[in-house]
């Protein structure tokens, strides 16, 4: 088979299994709803009769919402890494380390510590995505015209001090349901959230992986290095800028809803990589797709593994990603000797 | 026609100037080797030309002001090897050589470089650096000899008429330096050119049509072959003796021992 039909092969493929799971997302839950009844209220509503609309309550106002954005915040993620990558080529790149997650999670904290979130319900979002904003102004305006170790430079200075400002509102909560809060919400999860939320970060979600998507040619070239990218007609400096800035509004607008969810930017490029002849352009699509997979899967595991316990997804994302990792650095090593 | 002029060019790192007020023409069919010890500015020449580094100076290519190029423009018109042959990815070696077919791909998706024309130039270049066994291996994992080939190959698959290379025979074995140099000088009289930064100074009298010869920033010697590279320029500026022979093959240079230390 060809490289670029196993390539088509891979989407079709990627794009299914999403399917499969956005719909299993659906329908999984402690409202024991049957499958049929499920998707018929979601699609079809259910005017007249109460049974019927608790269930098209659930359906359209909880687990749609809960689908839909597991789907694209696994695919920021994903994609997001794969970018990075491709910019930096270094396959340990991923968007946690722009300095976006650890300060939209600060925002997030700011706006529990200061009881902005108990007093408006898009409060804490909000900020969250404010400081999003704020890491990626703070670090193009550090990394200036300077080169892509100035950005790893600027994206740690960023994210150790939107750390330390976390600890220190930890530290200096005002009681312990606060403190427990925070830990709560920085923990990652998609419980709870509604439309409103799915309004809130879809747009952001959009544009952003839009910007991401656009750059696949630009980081083809980046394969052969800095000066043979620019001298076949890619603008770095652009490149940069969108990769920087797609990544702050897709992540930023993610952590902003569900918290900081790791490992899935760094795993999902890294898994799709060899499936698709190594070639950065062609691993955006499916590091999104790959992405959305993970984090849809892993949201459907934490309803099935702890039902009502209320185990959060970027536990999980860590439990499983972390040892995965280790197994690729093992048979990375492996290659190489 | 000229292919590139250079006109008061000069590069500055900081407060250093390693290119001072350099004025250099290129034409069609001519193959320039760029020769001088290290750190004489060769590289920094090359890159403030492709305007890869801030250059004061007028840069023309094919008498257009490459400063007002869109970069997709000036990637038709000169192709660049640089000296190091990063591959960050082990991506096949065609989907290297095509990269080369990128800035001649218009919008967004642009015409496969896989079908019809497009191929037959990708596998043409391919041909040339007989590299053409290799196109499903990983360029990763190639030889020094064989990747170089592969990036050589990238940009003949340009088409651009000019070509400047940072020492493209490093790493090479005897052989392929010969059809590197071989194929520059084909490119050349095909109705290109090539200005390639060389330190063989044996493949640069046998090849080169014309020699610069660089020192500390300036040009310090400019001709041909002969009239450069003669054992006094050569004891000068770099501080060796050398054994010289006017043969049927044509000019044959063999540096000998250091006579002081450049």
């Amino acid at each position: 088979m060809s490289e670029t039909s196993s390539y088509r092969l891979l989407l079709a493929v990627l794009t299914g299994v999403v399917a499969v799971l956005f719909g299993l997302s659906l329908t999984v839950g402690p409202a024991g709803i049957a499958f049929g009844d499920s998707l018929k209220a979601l699609i079809l509503g259910g005017e007249g009769d109460s049974a019927r609309e608790a269930v098209v309550l659930v359906m359209r106002e909880i687990r749609l919402p809960r689908a839909l954005l597991g789907l694209g915040i696994g695919a920021s993620l994903g994609l997001s890494g794969a970018v990075l990558q491709g910019l930096l080529r270094n396959p340990l790149a991923e968007p946690g380390l722009l300095g976006v997650s650890a300060s939209a999670s600060l925002g997030a904290v700011l706006a529990i510590y200061t009881g902005f979130s108990a007093l408006f319900p898009l409060g804490l979002p909000l900020l969250a995505l404010a400081g999003a904003l704020v890491a990626v102004v703070l670090v193009q305006a550090m990394a200036g015209n300077g080169g892509t170790l100035t950005i790893i430079l600027a994206g740690v200075a960023v994210s150790s001090f939107a750390g330390a400002m976390t600890s220190l509102a930890l530290n200096l909560s005002p009681n312990p349901f606060a403190a427990l809060e925070i830990v709560f919400w920085m923990l990652g999860s998609l419980a709870d959230r509604s439309m409103t939320h799915v309004w809130l970060a879809g747009p952001f979600i959009f544009v952003g992986c839009a910007m991401l998507l656009m750059q696949g040619r630009a980081l083809d070239t980046l394969t052969l290095g800095n000066d043979a990218a620019r001298s076949l007609g890619t603008n770095i400096a652009r490149v940069r800028m969108m990769a920087v800035l797609g990544t702050a509004i897709a992540v930023g607008a993610s952590t902003a809803v569900t918290g900081a969810i790791g490992f899935v930017g760094l795993v999902v490029p890294h898994l799709l990589r060899p499936l698709v002849g190594s070639v950065p352009s062609r691993l955006l699509p499916a590091s999104a797709l790959g992405g959305g997979a993970m984090i849809l899967a892993a949201d459907v595991a934490v309803r099935l593994l702890a039902p009502g316990r209320d185990l959060k997804l970027g536990v999980l994302t860590a439990i499983v990603g972390a040892p995965f990792f280790l197994w690729l650095v093992h048979r990375a090593r492996k290659e190489a000797a | 026609m000229t292919l590139l002029t250079l006109s008061g060019l000069s590069v500055a790192y900081g407060d250093r100037r390693v290119v001072k007020d350099v004025s250099l023409t290129i034409g069609e069919g001519e193959f320039v080797g760029l020769i001088g010890p290290n750190g004489a500015g060769k590289s920094s020449l090359l890159r403030a030309s492709l305007g890869l580094v801030e250059a004061t100076g007028e840069i023309q290519l094919n008498d257009g002001n490459a400063r007002l190029m869109s970069a997709d423009e000036r990637a038709r018109k000169v192709a660049y090897l640089p000296q190091d042959h990063e591959i960050a990815w082990p991506v096949s070696v065609r989907r290297v050589v095509e990269l080369g077919r990128m800035p001649h791909r218009a919008g967004f998706w642009g015409a496969d470089p896989r079908r019809g024309e497009e191929r037959a130039i990708v596998d043409q270049a391919m041909e040339t650096m007989g590299i053409s066994n290799l196109a499903d291996r990983r360029a990763t994992e190639l030889s020094g000899g064989e990747k170089v080939r592969v990036l050589i190959a990238r940009a003949l698959a340009q088409r651009a008429p000019l070509l400047l290379a940072d020492e493209p025979t490093s790493g090479l074995d005897p052989a392929h330096q010969i059809v590197c140099m071989e194929t520059f000088s084909a490119h050349a009289r095909s109705g290109g050119a090539a200005l390639a930064c060389l330190h063989d100074l044996g493949l640069a009298a046998r090849w080169c049509s014309r020699i610069v010869l660089m020192r500390e920033g300036e040009i310090a010697a400019e001709g041909a072959p002969g009239d450069v590279l003669t054992p006094e320029v050569l004891a000068e500026v770099y501080g060796i003796r050398v054994y010289m022979a006017e043969t049927e093959d044509g000019l044959v240079v063999q540096p000998l021992d250091v006579v002081r230390p450049a």
